[in-house]
């Protein structure tokens, strides 16, 4: 059969409705434009990321072998997987002045690696040639110049003079660090270099496209087959979270556009429905003068796509103009085209899937229906219970709304939605104390944290254990810091480095912590596996292991229950080897706040090291920390400054680092929950102008009978914040619901900072919002409707 | 009313006193108690000066209502209507329904004058219309008064006095059945009958004359058929409207007579063939008096269907006329179903 | 009595060369209980002179004096309260209110003025217009006769100065059409109310008590 050649008169029908129907239709193209300009910002900022992200990653290497030998470079050189390597050698660091001196050597050219780039004068060519950064000349008074000469007291107390033949790019004036760039001869030749072993940064074939597995796996075989333990073979983070992030973000992504996209077709739906319950009348003419129920869908559906075909277009420019301001260096067209489309598509099965119901709504319209039909009427009350029910403008707006069940509810839910995740979303903000978040780790006992100078551990003999020798940290500091104003509580936190060998791991360094009695009950709650004695510790020699997932992560390998350990150390007299036994381990990181892989009771830490005092931290809690923390921290700061071997950590610096990573988390959970009112707010004004401008001639007839206008906007308004009052509801209840589900699940998953609080002010907020705007549109359109006479308006639609 | 005042004001004081003393004794501080002080004596104020605008409120309020009655027991009615009535306020309410008031008075006492102006528009009306006739009378008299005048033509002038007499008797017939109605002398009794006796006497009355210009009368109504009127004045109302369909039909037409129940009203279409009556004069033909140009030749005068109207009217029903020119006319008489 | 008068009543639309002159010049008066037909072709401005004796619209020039008060001049709000108080509309189109039931429809124009309602009187009204048994249902429900009685039985409800009615069979077949003008006449009769009706039909204006023709914006009294 021949379809018949009517379908340029749905097209033609379809228009004039869209021309007909102004507000409703700028209501449709808010939501299209909103919702692709959403899905479109989206994903093409996170493509635009991941382009810059990868230009990026094109400049570093995937994966450093460390510590190798001239044998293994040799190896490696040899290896095919890798691409290109290039060899880096960097030095004992060093304090100069309360300034970190690193003393390095990488090759001239680094090709694709990017390294610090020499902007003034040239690479170091001759033995006693470097480059330094500019800012550290303020430590050589003497030297000013390329071509002048500086003396370096190193480490190990060598002074050694140089000729500075470049300066790095300049940087930040204030940095705490300062890189020294030696020669190629100096890295072979030279006291401070020759001994130290070669660092390989190698780019490995075709790793972009490997997974995260793939990858590791890649680089590990690389290292065993040039004979590179695994401990000093050191992926790039950056580069592996890239691999497995990317499609992560990915997943994120699609869940976030599938949440817009139905949030949409809630609004679409309901303005098409609304819609198409106001025009029953012009469909149930149209069927009468023998429009086929086919061809009424197909009006309601063309009129979709013709608003699809404008919104889209508009919201995918908006799109395009965001992205690229936010990340103009990740602009790719392709990329840009690609994802275009493929929001276009999904914004048109949205509009496709939203008109449905509507479409065949209004197909399903009878002609007799049609004359009788009013909004109100379909299904309605045929009659009341009660002869007079209290008339006022408020109980008038009430009844108007519950006749209005369907449309009532639409807007209701599609509000709902939105209030519901704006209130769980802010819950989230509300919950989170910044401040435990902040405390997690030693912080939890106070707000300053003493420690020893990281540069005085590393070239001390025997590490931690020799500072510990002669601890800095002793009952003396104890007490002056006691007699420091303010200071409520010094907490001690204790630890001493050991050597092991287990595995194929020899010589490896690490820590020992201590527990008390006081803890058996928590350790006995956080038991991975395993099982332990507290007496039984101390008479034998039994360990717990703290992270053995780090350890599977670093080694590749796990501390098993039974197996021995060959633990080295310096008890503070003499060397000790001593064989320990895993027993058990633990998921709990409290007694090891400073990272330490090993415990054991404290009265054994005392029987192990005998002569040392094992303190390696102190956390001092202060009085009123808001108050007096400036004061106390100046103090304590005074009384470090008298100790080179001591440094100190404030829990502010931490407070506002945190703050900072939390201020941007909630700055997008708060945008993308306010563009979900948006899309609600849109619903709810749609709802609240349909209703009134579809009302018109009978509001026009109350006022020929003589309501006043103060009455009548007193009906809308009231008729709006009925909607408004059970959005409230609705988002009070699912909102906390939802929030309070939230919080749980987080907490489940370790968030122990977060705990369930109601965000009562972003929820007075929305209500002055959802309170205001209903207010703000009906008195708008009262007062457009004066214009119009009551008259003529009277005659509306006749 | 002073002494309650009164009372609240040493209330007020004695509680504001014991409330500072209290004050000094517990928590004496100097520029608290003078805060409490000064925002104790603020809220006195505040108080006293609003419940005396509230009081001053309502004693205006009062006044101008007192003001208004006062107008309306004097019937200055020029000032009652001044009142302001369009406000969205209780005052403006009040004063609306003194002007109503007013109205109902003025209407009532209008009331007796309307009667006696509608009875005297009728006793001119009768004047007028009887002023032909006895002209006529007279004349005819003068003429009978005269010796030489022959036994044929004495005849002839006797008969025409007969006739003018005729006239004479039936327009005061008319006139004090109309008056009777007009004035309320005479009660309707709607009683619950059958309206098929009712249609049969009013055609009764006019069976000679139809006969004479062979007219065929056809009725279409149940046998039974029970409704509440008057029997009597019923008959008479349709015995008029079919007297003027035979006087204004040709002969050898039809007049027909049809019961219709409605919903609300029986419907009694009277159809005549006759010439018809122009759709301008459709409200003027109930008129006193009335009667069409074209129709001047016919005897009669307008005041048949006059009283008709009267008398559905009474009985809350209606009469309205359609009518093609040359074709005939149709006169619908409604008359409601319920008592 | 006087219940209603217009003095020079005129209502121009438009600018100077182009002027239409909708109502031009009407002196018109109605007494109290009068039932009083104005009787016009389309385009005659029938309707704009109705407007304007209701209270709808405001005249270019000229007076309309209802029960004494001059309405011409008043504001939106004082028109808006005028109407509620004095004038009872019956429109061609019935203008119920759809989401109130017929009762509720009814006391509407009491309701909105916060008047108690004369139960015995409303009761009369609904009796007499044949509605006891609609009072609970809603509009949608009703004929067309039984709403437009509806609709006269609101404009009754305020015991009104006057009722205006609009071409009120307009909508309805010619036998509800004679049912309804008849009730509309005898609730004039028996509550001694004064209507004026404007209509384009003698049949329907034979009814009335007086009959005034408009013809391009002025009365003919014939």
């Amino acid at each position: 059969m021949i379809a018949n050649n009517n379908r340029k008169i749905i097209g033609k029908l379809a228009s004039r409705s869209v021309k007909f129907h102004k507000t409703r239709n700028i209501f449709v193209l808010i939501t299209i434009v909103l919702s692709v300009s959403l899905l479109g910002v989206i994903s093409l900022s996170q493509s635009a990321r991941e382009q810059k992200i990868k230009k990026q990653l094109g400049m570093v290497q995937h994966v450093i072998y460390e510590n190798a030998n001239k044998e293994q470079v040799d190896e490696l050189k040899a290896i095919d997987e890798i691409d290109f390597l290039t060899l880096a050698k960097h030095g004992s660091s060093f304090k100069l002045e309360n300034k970190l001196i690193r003393p390095v050597y990488f090759e001239k050219d680094t090709k694709s690696i990017k390294k610090k780039a020499i902007a003034e004068g040239n690479y170091p060519e001759k033995l006693n040639e470097i480059v330094i950064d500019r800012p550290m000349l303020k430590l050589f008074p003497d030297a000013k110049n390329i071509g002048d000469s500086i003396d370096i007291k190193f480490l190990d107390g060598r002074e050694e003079k140089f000729v500075i033949s470049g300066f790095y790019e300049e940087e930040n004036e204030n940095a705490s660090i300062y890189t020294i760039l030696f020669s190629k001869e100096y890295s072979e030749y030279g006291e401070q270099l020759k001994d130290v072993p070669y660092t390989v940064l190698c780019k490995i074939e075709n790793a972009d496209t490997m997974s995260e597995e793939q990858f590791l796996n890649t680089i590990n075989k690389i290292g065993k087959d040039a004979g590179i333990e695994r401990k000093n073979i050191n992926p790039n983070n950056f580069f592996t979270n890239s691999l497995s992030l990317s499609k992560q973000n990915i997943l994120a992504i699609i869940l976030v556009s599938i949440g817009i996209l139905f949030v949409s077709i809630l609004v679409v739906y309901s303005i098409f429905y609304i819609s198409v319950l106001e025009n029953i009348q012009r469909f149930g003419q149209l069927r009468t003068i023998g429009t086929s129920k086919k061809q009424i869908k197909a009006i309601v559906r063309r009129e979709g796509t013709i608003m699809f075909s404008l919104g889209t277009p508009i919201g995918l420019l908006i799109s395009w103009i965001i992205a690229y301001w936010i990340f103009p260096e990740g602009w790719n067209w392709k990329y840009t085209i690609i994802l275009s489309l493929i929001i276009a598509i999904a914004e048109f099965i949205t509009i496709i899937i939203s008109v449905q119901k509507p479409a065949k709504v209004a197909s399903s319209i009878s002609p007799v229906e049609a004359s009788r039909f009013s909004a109100f009427g379909d299904k309605g009350l045929k009659e009341t219970k009660e002869l007079h029910r209290k008339l006022s403008p408020f109980s008038m707006a009430r009844v108007s709304i519950v006749r209005n069940r369907k449309k009532s509810f639409l807007t209701l839910v599609s509000l709902g939605i939105g209030g519901a995740l704006f209130i769980m979303s802010t819950t989230m903000i509300v919950s989170t104390s910044l401040e435990e978040y902040s405390r997690q780790g030693l912080y939890r006992h106070g707000e300053y944290i003493i420690s020893f100078d990281y540069n005085a551990v590393q070239t001390m003999e025997n590490g931690l254990t020799g500072v510990q020798l002669k601890n800095s940290i002793n009952e003396e500091l104890i007490k002056k810091i006691k007699s420091i104003q303010c200071v409520d509580e010094i907490v001690k936190s204790q630890r001493t480095s050991i050597k092991y060998d287990y595995k194929d791991v020899v010589n490896n360094e690490d820590y020992i912590s201590p527990f008390t009695r006081e803890d058996i009950d928590i350790i006995n709650k956080t038991l991975v596996e395993g099982a332990f004695d507290y007496d039984g510790m101390i008479k034998n020699d039994e360990i717990l292991i703290t992270q053995n997932d780090l350890a599977q992560e670093v080694y590749g390998w796990k501390f098993d229950i039974g197996d021995k350990v060959n633990f080295r150390y310096f008890d503070g007299e003499k060397e000790v080897q001593r064989s320990f036994k895993v027993i058990g381990s633990i998921d709990e990181r409290r007694f090891t706040d400073n990272y330490s892989m090993f415990l054991v009771p404290i009265e054994k830490l005392e029987q192990l090291f005998p002569s040392i005092n094992t303190i390696d931290a102190l956390v001092i809690s202060i009085n009123d920390f808001e108050k007096n923390g400036d004061k106390v921290e100046e103090s304590l700061r005074n009384l470090i400054y008298e100790n080179p071997l001591l440094g100190m950590d404030t829990l502010r610096e931490r407070l506002a680092e945190d703050k900072g990573n939390f201020d941007r988390i909630n700055k997008v959970i708060i945008r993308l929950s306010s563009f979900i009112i948006l899309f609600s707010l849109i619903n709810l004004v749609n709802t609240i102008i349909t209703n009134i401008i579809s009302r018109k001639k009978e509001f026009a007839m109350l006022q020929s009978i003589g309501l006043s206008n103060k009455q009548l906007v007193r009906m809308i308004q009231f008729e709006g914040l009925s909607l408004s009052f059970g959005n409230l509801i609705i988002t009070l209840i699912f909102g906390t619901v939802l929030g309070y589900g939230l919080i749980r699940v987080l907490q489940y998953f370790g968030a122990n900072y977060m705990h369930y609080r109601f965000p009562i002010g972003y929820f007075l907020m929305y209500i002055i919002i959802i309170v205001m705007v209903p207010m703000l549109v009906s008195g708008i359109l009262v007062r457009l409707f004066q214009k119009e006479s009551l008259v003529s308006r009277l005659r509306y639609g006749e | 009313m002073m002494n309650r005042d009164f009372f609240e004001m040493g209330s007020l004081i004695i509680i504001g006193a014991m409330y500072h003393v209290f004050l000094i004794l517990y928590f004496y501080n100097i520029r608290l108690l003078l805060f409490s002080l000064i925002f104790y004596f603020a809220i006195m104020l505040i108080y006293y000066y609003n419940k005396k605008k509230t009081v001053n409120k309502y004693m205006n309020f009062i006044n101008t209502l007192n003001n208004s009655l006062t107008y309306l027991i004097n019937r200055d009615y020029q000032r009652v209507n001044k009142l302001q009535t369009l406000d969205e306020t209780f005052d403006s309410k009040v004063n609306q329904k003194i002007l109503q008031l007013s109205e109902i008075w003025q209407e009532e006492s209008l009331r007796g004058l309307k009667e006696k102006e509608n009875l005297q528009s009728l006793i001119s009306d009768i004047s007028h219309q009887v002023k032909t006739p006895m002209t006529n009378l007279r004349m005819l008299q003068t003429a009978l008064a005269k010796e030489e005048i022959s036994k044929e033509e004495k005849e002839k002038l006797l008969k025409s006095m007969e006739g003018q007499l005729d006239k004479i008797s039936f327009l005061l017939e008319s006139m004090i059945k109309s008056s009777r109605l007009e004035i309320g002398l005479i009660q309707l009794n709607k009683i619950p009958s059958n309206l098929f006796d009712t249609i049969a006497e009013a055609i009764a009355g006019i069976v000679v004359k139809a006969e004479k210009k062979n007219i065929e009368i056809v009725v279409d109504c149940p046998e039974s058929y029970i409704l509440p009127h008057d029997k009597k004045w019923t008959a008479e109302a349709l015995f008029n409207i079919l007297e003027n369909g035979i006087k204004y039909s040709p002969y050898n037409t039809k007049i027909e007579v049809k019961v219709e129940r409605w919903e609300m009203y029986t419907k009694i279409d009277i159809i005549d063939e006759g010439i018809g009556i122009p759709e301008e004069d459709f409200g003027k033909i109930f008129k006193r008096f009335f009667r069409e140009e074209s129709s001047y030749n016919v005897e009669g005068v307008g005041i048949g269907l006059y009283l008709s109207r009267e008398i559905i009217q009474r009985q809350e029903g209606y009469i309205k006329v359609a009518s093609i020119i040359g074709e005939g006319s149709t006169f619908s008489v409604f008359l409601p179903n319920d008592l | 009595m006087n219940i209603l008068e217009t003095i020079d009543l005129k209502k121009y639309y438009g600018e100077k060369p182009n002027i239409v002159k909708a109502i031009d010049g009407v002196n018109l008066t109605v007494q109290k209980g009068e039932f009083l037909a104005i009787v016009g072709t389309s385009g005659s401005g029938k309707s704009t002179l109705l407007n304007m004796l209701g209270g709808l619209d405001n005249p270019t020039s000229g007076k309309v004096i209802v029960t004494g008060q001059d309405i011409s001049q008043l504001s939106d709000e004082e028109l808006t309260i005028f109407r509620r108080r004095n004038v009872g509309f019956v429109f061609q189109n019935f203008n119920l209110v759809p989401m109130l039931n017929l009762y509720e429809n009814i006391v509407l124009p009491l309701d909105l003025d916060g008047e108690i309602i004369d139960e015995r009187y409303i009761e009369e009204i609904i009796e007499l217009l044949h509605l006891e048994d609609k009072k609970r249902m809603f509009p949608n429900y009703l004929s067309g006769g039984e709403q437009q009685r509806g609709a006269i039985a609101r404009a009754l409800a305020t015991k009104p100065s006057i009722i205006l009615a609009d071409e009120p069979t307009g909508n309805l077949d010619s036998k509800t059409s004679a049912e309804v003008l008849g009730l509309l006449k005898r609730t004039s009769g028996q509550f001694n109310q004064t209507i004026v009706m404007i209509t384009h039909n003698n049949e329907i204006a034979q009814l009335t008590d007086r009959i005034v023709r408009i013809e391009d914006g002025r009365i003919y009294n014939r």
